[in-house]
């Protein structure tokens, strides 16, 4: 719906503030991502960080999605700066809350030596803090289709 | 008599269900934020109280016990800002009140942020290229806080 048409109701600045935190939060993830590829990419192995094989290519294969999604959020939130659909944020934002559970899990699988109990409780307080943007956005969007 | 001018209901632009239902969402996940940052920051203390001493010349053990000591005192601020949100979070869900003290916390979290990730410059002059990495893997959580205190100020704006 163009913001003109709901001018009386809080919505546009609501979408407006939505669009430009989540244009942040996508850069953030792209960085974050990037920075961690130079880090971690088979070429450029650092020898302070051991690990198998398996679980560099799963930091790199993450890394791939992460600024997949990433880019998915910028192009999103421009759009919807524009005044277009939501839909491709609201993909973005599921996609990260559905891999957050899958990335544990692998980390369980692939990382043991760090412990079960370490990584579940790191994955669920860092998960949660990162996730609660992602969720808030999806409910507020909701309720915008509910209303 | 004369006719009355009458604005038909279904012309109100305004349902005055957006807000308790903004509201409720930002309450709920606001106590989940708060919950976790208590946790996070109690946790924080007790590695900080319990990490071992520095060795090396005594200008630098005692630069890392100042950082230390800096960043301890961050992290319980930030836990007493985690159960003020709490709190208010609850309130808020239960009771519909307490807005503004739920944008206090909220703010005073992000300013909290912002000197934990400034501290380095100050133990360390050289430390652009770490405060840099810390902001963007900030940037991150920051942004629910960053909602929090956008939507509840355009609340406060509507309900003065």
């Amino acid at each position: 719906m163009p913001y003109g048409e709901m001018a009386k109701t809080p919505w546009p600045r609501i979408f407006r503030f939505i669009a430009i935190i989540t244009l942040l939060y996508g850069a953030a993830i792209v960085a974050e991502a990037a920075s961690s590829a130079l880090i971690i990419w088979p070429l450029r192995r650092i020898p302070r960080i051991p690990g198998t094989p398996g679980q560099y290519w799963f930091w790199a294969v993450a890394c791939a999605i992460e600024v997949a999604i990433g880019a998915m959020l910028i192009w999103g939130a421009a759009r919807l700066l524009r005044g277009a659909c939501h839909r491709l944020i609201v993909i973005g934002f599921w996609t990260l809350i559905g891999l957050w559970p899958l990335g544990t899990l692998l980390s369980l699988i692939l990382q043991p030596a760090l412990g079960y109990f370490n990584l579940l409780m790191a994955s669920l307080l860092e998960g949660t803090g990162r996730n609660l943007f992602p969720l808030l956005v999806i409910l507020l969007l909701r309720a915008y289709r509910l209303r | 008599m004369e006719p009355q001018l009458v604005k038909p209901l279904e012309d109100t632009d305004q349902p005055p269900l957006f807000w308790p239902r903004i509201l409720k969402i930002v309450a709920a996940l606001s106590f989940i934020f708060a919950l976790v940052t208590t946790i996070n920051s109690a946790f924080r203390v007790y590695w900080i109280l319990n990490s071992p001493g520095s060795q090396g010349s005594l200008g630098y053990i005692s630069m890392v016990y100042q950082y230390q000591a800096a960043r301890g005192l961050l992290a319980i601020a930030r836990a007493a800002v985690g159960t003020f949100m709490l709190i208010a979070a609850f309130r808020l869900w239960r009771h519909g009140l307490w807005h503004i003290p739920l944008l206090m916390a909220a703010r005073l979290w992000l300013a909290i942020w912002l000197l934990e990730i400034a501290l380095p410059l100050i133990t360390n002059r050289r430390a652009l290229e770490f405060i840099s990495g810390t902001a963007v893997q900030g940037i991150v959580t920051a942004a629910f806080p960053l909602m929090i205190v956008l939507i509840l100020r355009e609340y406060s704006k509507a309900h003065p």
